[in-house]
């Protein structure tokens, strides 16, 4: 009988955005959408699924920004507040659409806000972070984290300080949160270079994860492709990303969430409907931005958009659902013929996807987990537990690569946003060179200005300011976030130098570039960094 | 002027180089005795053949330390929102990125002084990469070629001949037939294109199975855009085939899934 292992891993990101300067902020309603739509939703599938006793193991890595806004609470609050508006504006909805065929579907959405509601206040006391730490207590998730800001650590690794501060402040801050040190990492953009194992190591990451082509250009074959993971000489180990189940989610001509009869994405009522019924529910500047009520389906190209239906979305994911597990079955029983060990298969996917832009992915995630416990083939499994299972494996090191555009580093670095370099490099160094000189200062206004100097390059290096700026989507925000924080950066480096502080422009950046409150800018320290990078 | 005694004492390599030097063609396979032949044949007036390195950044480690304290600091009452960022640091250094297999990335700076001091406006200014895989020096790099840059310029894409190869690159200019570097890049490795032809002994397969194993893999599957980007185009552009994929404006959650 044939058996194997499929590894489902959901990235949770999003980058720390906070702006308390602002009563309203556009960008922080990603963190809200994301929630309502994607995190919630997440918690709920575990819960039910933890209540019907299914034997379930995800993996799933929670970005340190995304934690830190989980347990902020200006931002908690503000979710609330958001949250009631929409509920209100759901009410308002069920009493114009009464009569018409989108009355269930706005009960629907009303159905879900409460709960949401519910579910965020009293269940998890408003920080969500303690419902995933529940799961990975009880042992059906196992939480990894990622670099401290989502950086992109191939074109950072000209800065060993810069790349170690990336992982020991990850770790310290996974260490915060979760009480415990995290055993895996998932790299930004699934990026990997030769030599960044030697960083993971040292902050006790035992595995990561690559692109296909990681594991597949290997320095030396790789005796099971991507069906099992590789060793880096010093022992952490890579796990490939699947591509078969890839192209099953992923596609856009053959993955499932393209679907007709799933929620459209872009059919919202924020743009819909008459500017003075909904002024309040948009963005407080009069600019129209989804709600997240959106009515129809995606019914087809060049087609008039039909009105959702609850019901046929729901059997297609049953139907989707027994067709994920029937190719992983499928899958594992040809991989046993051709392999003399039980194969993992690695699906990773961005946490996100499932619920913000396939409206029914979490759903899609319950059916399957029901649906795999109920297999004698194929298993849900954690890199750990596959790795406590098969202890020996080949040592080879992976190839650099992204899960990017084109597999490497382009996306981060064209002419677009090739100019960010040069100041990234630059603050690192003089990030480096100020923790050389005052090493663990007892001097409380250098350490205020030293930690404060950390958090502002840390936001600085998230990738998404570069990948924003390729994709061409909120480039002006993202510009400005690179501009300001580093230039934040310059002048706190300049009072360091010179002598004279700006309180004020200290407790301003203090008072707002909140992430990281146990930060230690030690991290950027020789000291910290000794023995890495060295090839 | 180098008499033949002088030349006789050179290697081949070394001789090589003045002939290249002085713009003498000869046969790549000529004999030690050939070469000094030809050059004294020539009538040239031939000089010790000198590289000349003035690296006043030498071999970029990313850790310069910096030197810059401000005189004129002005106290900034307001949290720097629009700033922009400096043009320059002031600094020397010339930084070599990886971007794939067979592109590179560079960019430098030159300070007002060694700008000024080198007489920089009135020269072309090159970059030389070198190909140091085997030998881990410049000075025996296994080849390098030469880039001409625009004098204005700050920052160069620059194609790699081969993947898979450590490169190193220099900042510089010709003097006569020298090239003149001044700064040196870090290190850089090419990532490979292709899968490995090396096999691990208690890892093997038959090639048969190999094959099999990579083509359950997906390796031929490899960079077709499975991703969120090409997902995210479709949920957007889903009215028509004709959509353009470059306005991918989503006001509420522009990035969405990062791919």
């Amino acid at each position: 009988m044939s058996s194997g292992y499929l590894c489902l891993q959901l990235h949770a990101h999003l980058p720390f955005v906070r702006h308390p300067e602002h009563e309203s902020f556009l960008e922080e309603s990603w963190f809200y959408e994301a929630i309502i739509e994607t995190y919630i939703p997440l918690l709920q599938v575990f819960e039910s699924l933890t209540a019907d006793n299914i034997d379930f193991k995800l993996t799933m890595s929670i970005t340190p920004p995304l934690a830190e806004m989980f347990s902020d609470e200006l931002l908690q609050n503000r979710f609330i507040d958001k949250l009631n508006l929409l509920i209100e504006l759901s009410e308002k909805e069920l009493s114009r659409t009464k009569n018409s065929e989108f009355y269930p579907i706005v009960l629907m959405y009303n159905t879900k806000l409460i709960q949401c509601r519910k579910v965020f206040i009293n269940q998890y006391n408003k920080n969500l972070l303690a419902g995933f730490k529940y799961f990975q207590d009880i042992g059906k998730l196992e939480i990894i984290t990622c670099s401290a800001t989502h950086g992109f650590m191939p074109l950072m690794s000209v800065n060993k300080n810069a790349v170690n501060a990336q992982i020991e402040i990850a770790v310290k801050n996974y260490l915060k949160h979760f009480g415990k040190y995290p055993s895996g990492m998932w790299n930004a953009e699934c990026a990997y270079y030769p030599g960044l194992e030697d960083y993971l190591k040292k902050w006790g990451i035992k595995y990561f994860f690559t692109d296909t082509h990681g594991i597949l250009y290997a320095e030396k074959r790789p005796k099971y492709g991507i069906f099992a993971p590789l060793f880096c000489k010093n022992g952490v180990a890579a796990f490939g990303r699947d591509v078969e189940s890839s192209k099953q989610v992923w596609s856009a001509q053959e993955g499932y969430p393209g679907d007709p009869d799933y929620r459209d994405f872009y059919r919202d009522i924020g743009f819909d409907l008459p500017f003075d019924y909904i002024e309040k529910y948009i963005h407080s500047d009069g600019i129209r931005v989804m709600t997240g009520l959106k009515y129809y389906k995606i019914t087809g190209r060049n087609e008039e958009k039909l009105p959702y239906d609850r019901e046929e979305a729901m059997k297609k994911v049953s139907l989707h659902a027994a067709n994920f597990k029937f190719n992983r079955e499928k899958q594992v029983e040809y991989l046993t013929t051709i392999m003399d060990r039980e194969p993992i298969i690695i699906a990773p996917y961005d946490a996100e996807l499932f619920g913000h832009w396939w409206y029914e992915g979490p759903d899609f995630i319950d059916a399957l987990c029901r649906e795999i416990s109920k297999s004698n083939i194929v298993k849900m499994i954690t890199p750990s537990d596959y790795l406590k299972k098969y202890p020996l494996n080949q040592v080879s090191t992976p190839s650099m690569s992204s899960w990017g555009n084109k597999g490497y580093m382009e996306v981060w670095l064209n002419g677009g946003n090739d100019w960010i370099y040069r100041h990234y490099h630059e603050c690192s160094e003089k990030m480096a060179e100020l923790a050389n000189r005052y090493p663990n200062t007892n001097d409380t206004k250098v350490r205020r200005i030293l930690n404060q100097m950390a958090r502002e390059l840390l936001i600085a290096q998230t990738s998404c300011w570069a990948f924003i700026i390729t994709t061409n989507t909120t480039v002006e925000y993202a510009m400005k976030k690179v501009k300001t924080h580093l230039s934040n950066f310059l002048e706190l480096y300049d009072m360091v130098s010179s002598g004279n502080i700006n309180e004020e422009l200290l407790s301003q950046c203090e008072w707002r570039d909140t992430i990281f409150q146990e930060i230690d800018y030690m991290a950027y320290s020789d000291e910290h960094t000794y023995g890495l990078g060295v090839n | 002027m180098m008499e033949k005694e002088d030349l006789v004492s050179l290697s081949i390599s070394e001789l090589k180089k003045i002939a290249t030097g002085i713009g003498i063609k000869f046969d790549q396979k000529s004999k030690k005795s050939e070469l000094v032949e030809i050059l004294l044949k020539s009538g040239a007036n031939i000089k010790p053949f000198v590289e000349k390195t003035e690296l006043i950044q030498d071999e970029y480690s990313g850790n310069l330390s910096s030197n810059n304290f401000k005189d004129d600091y002005r106290p900034s009452k307001v949290y720097k929102e629009n700033s922009e960022l400096p043009k320059s640091y002031g600094k020397n250094r010339l930084v070599f990125m990886i971007r794939d297999p067979y592109w590179a990335f560079a960019y430098w700076e030159i300070s007002k002084e060694v700008f000024d001091q080198y007489q920089l406006s009135d020269k072309e200014m090159f970059i030389r990469v070198y190909d140091i895989t085997t030998t881990d020096k410049v000075d025996s790099a296994d080849s390098f070629f030469d880039m001409k840059i625009d004098s204005s310029a700050s920052n160069w894409y620059i194609k790699l001949p081969q993947p898979n190869r450590k490169y190193v690159a220099d900042y510089g200019f010709f003097k006569e037939t020298y090239y003149v570097s001044l700064l040196r890049s870090n290190v850089v490795m090419s990532p490979r294109d292709d899968i490995s032809d090396q096999i691990d002994a208690e890892w093997s397969l038959t090639e048969d199975q190999f094959r099999q194993i990579l083509k359950a893999s997906g390796a031929d599957q490899m960079f077709e855009q499975i991703g969120s980007q090409e997902l995210m185009k479709f949920l957007a552009g889903n009215v028509s085939d004709n959509e353009s994929s470059d306005s991918l404006a989503s006001p509420s959650s522009p990035f969405g899934p990062l791919n």
